[in-house]
């Protein structure tokens, strides 16, 4: 049973007085005084440049781009024309960080960004032509006057960018395939995306200046073995090499400790010699934080973190940099609680450095999150329209056990998720560790957040995470046990040492109602593509049962096989051209060891994964009703099927509503759910049997969908469990198909405990709970609790869920002025109702109500 | 054994049913005739169907099969079929014909192997949250022979069990099925036997001696107080209602208030039945607030919704 | 007029970071339709002022 003396703390932690349900109390304070802890966050609310993308496009109109950090790069490229290629990445940042524009904003107390002016994106012309057109060409966001400059640049990267470089190796006709998107996501090198966990530890704990004198000692002491005698080739060769990277690694960071003074030198300036009259917080206090922020630049990162201020500030520096300037790369994974935990402890608990309140690190806590909601982010069309609703995949990470069992949650976690609470941003997302071993209060405030509809703390099971990296990554437990998401889904190691740095290592996937649609189609797509994507598996009107699983499973290898070779290929081209030597002086590995930051050979912890999106469960459905009416029931021949497919079910209505009704996936029934196991088995034995780089236990397989269930609508034809061609498919990667799971949420989660969690990385379940029960009952959290506990015991991977009323979302399609408060868990992800596709919109009110009486 | 048992809805993670998460088996028929009812389909003792509206492709087979002339249909330009209730004799040709999943049946027999096998599935859920089999309705005391068998074999299964009851029924059911029964969960419409004969169609007599001598028993129980506007939203009832709980003596574990809600309305769309309480408003927590302080200060533990 | 003799105009001491000879710093205040904000661009010492120029009476 709920304890009474934990609700009562949140409460007054929270400053609500009431006998009402907390969620209720909550939410209606919001809508009444608006988001919020103090004058300043809710200041910064109201005046937040959300920077979120819907249907590919820019949701603020004032959103443009701008080419200074294309410019800047374009410039130090060609002026340091042959230089060895890591060397010249770095006197590339070096460039941009000496001479681009800074702002810093009214009320601010976090600094730092990545664009010449709020509400401007930032280009990189190193990745290709393809993203650089998709900005230049629309003329939304491009300003006539940038546009032949912006084609200048593109005719000079051509011969250096990414895209050039990886096109070189792959057949034409392979690259037709994936370029059609039907297969899975385009090679990377189109939309220039990627991912990373930045080490963040090492830069709080040693500040940069530290991490310096290392790489200077480490070519010190290389030139010194250089002249040992005798001269040993092959132990000396290699340290040429590194010797470069030592060197690259050292003009990036003195390069970002000049640049951070810069914002030092600013605050400074504003706060001595302008006018702060208008300021929330009154002109003197705004002067002392203005001062302060100086104080703190100047600093971070050069030095280590002396309490919360500097710790927040050097993890947003160094964030910039590294997914923002250097390359662009998404998410802002951290276990954010575990990091800056000994810093909170300090500052807030033992008031012994940069002492503060606890309310005012909540207060900096919901500056951060504001921030994240600021950030432009440019990445390629084909993302854009599969993450709308945000601006990017922002997930962090709380909670967990350590390697001894033992509850990692403290004072601040409770704190990250009040500030949560208080603020009402759908971004960051927050990742929590869940374990029935974590204290109720920390429990319970995750609870309460997911009575808000906010959609997360999206909740991973902590033990089987931690398990599965320790078995199939060969991680040591107490690196398994500090697990972030990196994206969406899949855990990677944080701390010091040999964090994952790209999405090459982990990340991408293929698609997979089209698997199961080419073994039908002898590998053709007649629905997008028009053409040949996949590989020939035969006349699939004479296909036995057992034939039909085999060209399903062929299909899958032959999807995978482009995956993850286009994979190796981008990783081997960053490496030689696109090296981030900043990221690399975080890594104690890769300072260690004088390798660049995309190494992956020896790499000591790696975290080789992807994905299929959307679900995986398409395929299962769709061979289910197969069997079902044409092999068991024998009602129907394959010939038959295959007529009513081509004509999109058109004229054979009566049949498709048999081919709905066969068993579904998510009702607890042994016949679809074993098929469905079938599906994963096969899948992720293919994935086990490709051996990538540093990868001897094969490719980690995770079933996840983003939002792609909407917008891959239109690629993926009719299928045969009774989908037309267009509608969404399969939403979530273990999710029941929205509307076909008619037995509520504890017979998904049994369907859902059916699948292979053990052999799996991740698997992404979607739930709906009813507003009444979560947030307006008192007994929401006891049965939420057992019904996690039960999730727990079955040993599912994750579960997420939307607790949103109907009504609401109706009433939001309606006046969506009134309902821009409104997030909606999409998938991995929460998003903005009301900037969601009008299709979006609908396939979300659709999925299963349990609305109970 | 009864015969005929129709079961219109095997309802998994019930959470207002008893305590935990339950799963609720709800038996078609009851005796009463409450105008508010939130299961209208679980009224009649016979099968029923529902027309969705929103699957009707207006294809006018139902009108062209129906042996009794029963349903009205206008063409593809005119209005969607109408059926008329009174003329149907329910033989179900329409529903199995209709091409579009727009008739369904409600109510179907289950057998007790297929319905235990789907009360065991959620186990774990009840182990964890304290929930169980809930028997509801209808009045599931018109079937005691076949509920007592239910509940046997969920306890036998180690389910905990609730019985969820109107009251209304001879003591000699509800001495059948109590041995299986963990818990009552027993409704109090009103305690004037004149407004409660009006309303529902019988008076109350029977019902609140069944109650006592549940209590006597020793049975544990909990009163269900359905808070429905313009009939029994008043103080008054409330007060009476907690005089009426002191004398039934320890039985009693608590009170659930469940505020009026207009859920129901589709249901009785889709039966063609008028809904008395067409665009009468919900009760929010907010409105039984003052009730529930009452039956706290009176000592009974208390809850909004069951 | 230059950016030399402007009142916003904030040279860079020597052996900072981005010291480059006949460049400082000008820092301006700004507003557009979502709030205020301070930014700092590179300005040439000789560059010719610009609309925001004010004398420096310091
Ligand atoms: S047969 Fe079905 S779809 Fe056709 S008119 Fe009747 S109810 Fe509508
Ligand atoms: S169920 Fe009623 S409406 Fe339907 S065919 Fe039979 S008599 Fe006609
Ligand atoms: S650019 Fe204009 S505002 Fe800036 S320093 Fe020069 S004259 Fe002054």
């Amino acid at each position: 049973m709920a304890s009474a003396a934990v609700l009562a703390e949140i409460k007054q932690e929270m400053n609500l007085e009431t006998n009402e349900p907390f969620g209720k109390a909550i939410w209606d304070k919001k809508l009444k005084e608006g988001p919020g802890s103090t004058p300043k966050t809710k200041h910064l609310y109201k005046r937040c440049r959300w920077a979120h993308t819907a249907g590919g496009l820019y949701v603020d109109e004032e959103i443009k781009i701008s080419l200074q950090r294309a410019r800047l790069y374009t410039e130090a490229h060609k002026a340091n024309a042959g230089e060895i290629s890591v060397i010249q990445r770095a006197k590339c940042l070096e460039h941009y960080l000496k001479n681009c524009d800074l702002y810093i904003q009214d009320e601010e107390i976090l600094v730092g960004v990545n664009s010449a002016r709020p509400a401007t994106l930032e280009l990189y012309p190193e990745g290709g032509a393809a993203n650089m057109f998709d900005y230049l060409e629309d003329e939304t966001l491009c300003p006539p006057e940038l546009y032949d400059e912006g084609v200048e640049m593109v005719e000079y990267w051509k011969q250096w960018s990414l895209s050039a470089m990886c096109e070189r190796y792959v057949d034409p006709e392979d690259l037709r395939v994936m370029s059609s998107a039907v297969t899975g996501e385009t090679p990377v090198w189109t939309h220039f995306y990627t991912n990373c966990i930045p080490p963040y530890q090492s830069v709080l704990e040693d500040g940069l200046e530290k991490r310096i004198e290392w790489c200077e000692k480490n070519i010190k002491n290389a030139k010194a073995k250089l002249r040992q005698y005798p001269w040993n080739g092959e132990e000396n060769f290699p340290l040429f090499e590194k010797i470069d990277n030592w060197t690259a690694m050292i003009i990036s960071a003195k390069a970002v400790i000049g640049w951070a003074r810069r914002y030092s030198r600013l605050a400074r300036i504003i706060a001595e010699d302008f006018d702060l009259s208008d300021s929330v917080s009154g002109a003197n206090q705004r002067k002392k934080e203005l001062l302060e922020v100086a104080d703190i630049c100047y600093n971070v990162p050069a030095k280590p973190a002396r309490g919360l201020k500097d710790a927040m500030q050097s993890k947003w520096f160094c964030y910039m940099i590294v997914q923002n300037i250097e390359r662009y790369s998404s998410g802002y994974s951290q276990l954010e609680d575990d990091l800056l935990w000994p810093y909170y402890k300090r500052s807030v608990i033992d008031k012994t450095g940069q002492p503060m309140t606890r309310a005012e690190a909540i207060e900096l806590i919901e500056c951060e999150r504001l921030k994240v909601c600021e950030r432009t982010v440019t990445k390629g069309r084909w993302m854009r329209i599969i993450h709308p609703g945000i601006n990017d995949l922002h997930i962090l990470s709380i909670g967990g056990l350590d390697e001894n069992g033992n509850d990692m949650s403290t004072d601040l976690t409770d704190a990250i998720l009040e500030a949560a609470l208080n603020i009402h941003t759908n971004e960051p997302s927050i990742a929590f560790k869940y374990s029935p071993k974590i204290n109720e209060k920390t429990r319970r405030l995750v609870y309460e957040c997911v009575s808000q509809g906010y959609g997360f703390p999206s909740i991973k099971h902590h033990e089987r995470n931690t398990k599965h990296s320790i078995e199939k990554h060969d991680w040591p437990p107490e690196v398994a046990a500090r697990w972030a998401l990196v994206l969406c889904m899949a855990p990677g190691a944080t701390g010091r040492y040999s964090t994952q740095h790209s999405r090459n290592e982990g990340g991408g996937g293929i698609d997979g109602p089209n698997q199961g649609l080419l073994a039908l189609w002898d590998g053709y797509d007649d629905w997008f593509s028009k053409s040949q994507v996949g590989v020939h598996t035969g006349d699939a009107s004479k296909f036995t049962w057992e034939e039909l699983l085999k060209a399903v499973r062929t299909q899958i290898e032959n999807s995978a096989q482009l995956m993850f070779m286009n994979k190796e290929i981008t990783s081997y081209a960053e490496g030689k051209r696109l090296e981030s030597p900043f990221l690399a002086i975080m890594d104690d590995w890769n300072v260690e060891e004088g390798v660049g930051a995309y190494e992956r050979y020896n790499k000591p912890y790696t975290n080789t994964w992807s994905s299929y999106y959307p679900g995986p469960l398409a395929i299962a459905d769709d061979l289910t009703a197969i069997k079902y009416w044409i092999f068991d029931k024998k009602k129907y021949t394959m010939a038959q099927l295959l007529e009513a497919l081509k004509a999109n079910w058109n004229g054979y209505e009566e049949m498709r509503q048999e081919f709905l009704s066969a068993p579904k996936f998510g009702n607890d029934d042994d016949y679809a759910d074993e098929i469905a196991r079938w599906v994963f088995d096969t899948s992720t034995d293919v994935w086990e049997t490709v051996k990538m780089l540093g990868a001897p236990k094969g490719v980690q397989h995770i079933a996840q969908s983003v939002s792609a269930f909407v917008t891959r609508g239109p690629m993926v034809g009719a299928e045969p469990f009774g989908r037309r061609h267009g509608e969404p498919t399969h939403d979530g990667g273990v999710s029941p198909y929205m509307g076909l799971d008619k037995k509520g949420p504890t017979a998904v989660l049994k369907s859902v405990s059916k699948l292979p969690h053990d052999r799996m990385k991740g698997n992404q379940l979607n739930q709906r709970l009813p507003v009444g029960l979560m947030r307006e009952s008192e007994k929401g959290f006891d049965v939420w609790t057992a019904y996690m506990k039960t999730w727990h015991d079955l040993g599912i991977d994750h579960v997420q869920f939307n607790v949103v009323r109907t009504e609401d979302m109706r009433a939001a399609q309606k006046e969506p002025e009134k309902w821009d408060h409104l997030i909606v868990r999409i998938a991995g992800y929460s998003a903005r109702f009301i900037s969601l596709s009008k299709l979006a919109q609908d396939s979300i009110i659709s999925r299963t109500v349990q609305e109970l009486g | 054994m009864d015969n005929n048992v129709l079961v219109t809805n095997v309802q998994r993670f019930s959470t207002n049913d008893g305590p935990g998460i339950r799963t609720t088996v709800f038996l078609k028929g009851c005796h009463l005739k409450c105008p508010w009812c939130h299961n209208p389909e679980c009224i009649n003792p016979y099968k029923e169907f529902y027309y969705l509206e929103k699957n009707c492709l207006k294809c006018g087979h139902c009108a062209e099969v129906c042996p009794e002339g029963a349903i009205d249909f206008q063409g593809v330009n005119g209005e969607f079929p109408k059926r008329d209730r009174k003329k149907c004799t329910r033989c179900m040709i329409c529903v199995n014909e209709c091409p579009y999943g727009a008739l369904e049946t409600v109510g179907r027999e289950w057998t007790f192997d297929e319905l235990i096998k789907e009360v065991e599935a959620d186990k774990l859920f009840y182990e964890n949250s304290g929930g169980g089999l809930t028997v509801s309705g209808g009045e599931c005391l018109d079937y005691p022979e076949f509920t007592a068998g239910l509940l046997k074999l969920a306890k036998d299964a180690g389910i905990h069990t609730c019985l969820d009851t109107s009251g209304f029924a001879p003591w000699k059911s509800i001495e059948q099925v109590l041995p299986y029964t963990d818990l009552v969960l027993f409704d109090i419409k009103c305690m004037d036997s004149r407004k409660h004969l009006e309303a529902t169609g019988v008076s109350n007599e029977i019902i609140l001696r069944n109650a006592q001598k549940i209590a006597d028993a020793t049975k544990k129980m909990r009163l269900r107080l359905p808070i429905i506007p313009g009939f029994n939203d008043e103080l008054r009832h409330i007060e009476e209602v907690v005089k009426f709980a002191r004398e039934l003596g320890p039985a009693v574990e608590g009170i659930d208030l469940l505020p009026f809600h207009n859920w129901a309305e589709g249901k009785y769309k889709q039966l063609d039945i008028v809904y008395a309480f067409a665009g009468v408003g919900a009760l929010f927590p907010e409105h039984v607030a003052e009730f529930q302080k009452i039956i706290e200060n009176n000592g009974f533990e208390v809850t909004i919704g069951g | 007029m230059t950016c030399k003799d402007c009142k916003f105009f904030y040279p860079v001491a020597e052996g900072e970071f981005d010291y480059e000879q006949g460049k400082g710093d000008c820092v301006n205040a700004l507003q557009d339709s979502k709030g205020k904000y301070w930014l700092v661009r590179k300005a040439k010492e000789d560059a010719p002022s610009c609309a925001n120029f004010k004398p420096n009476l310091k």
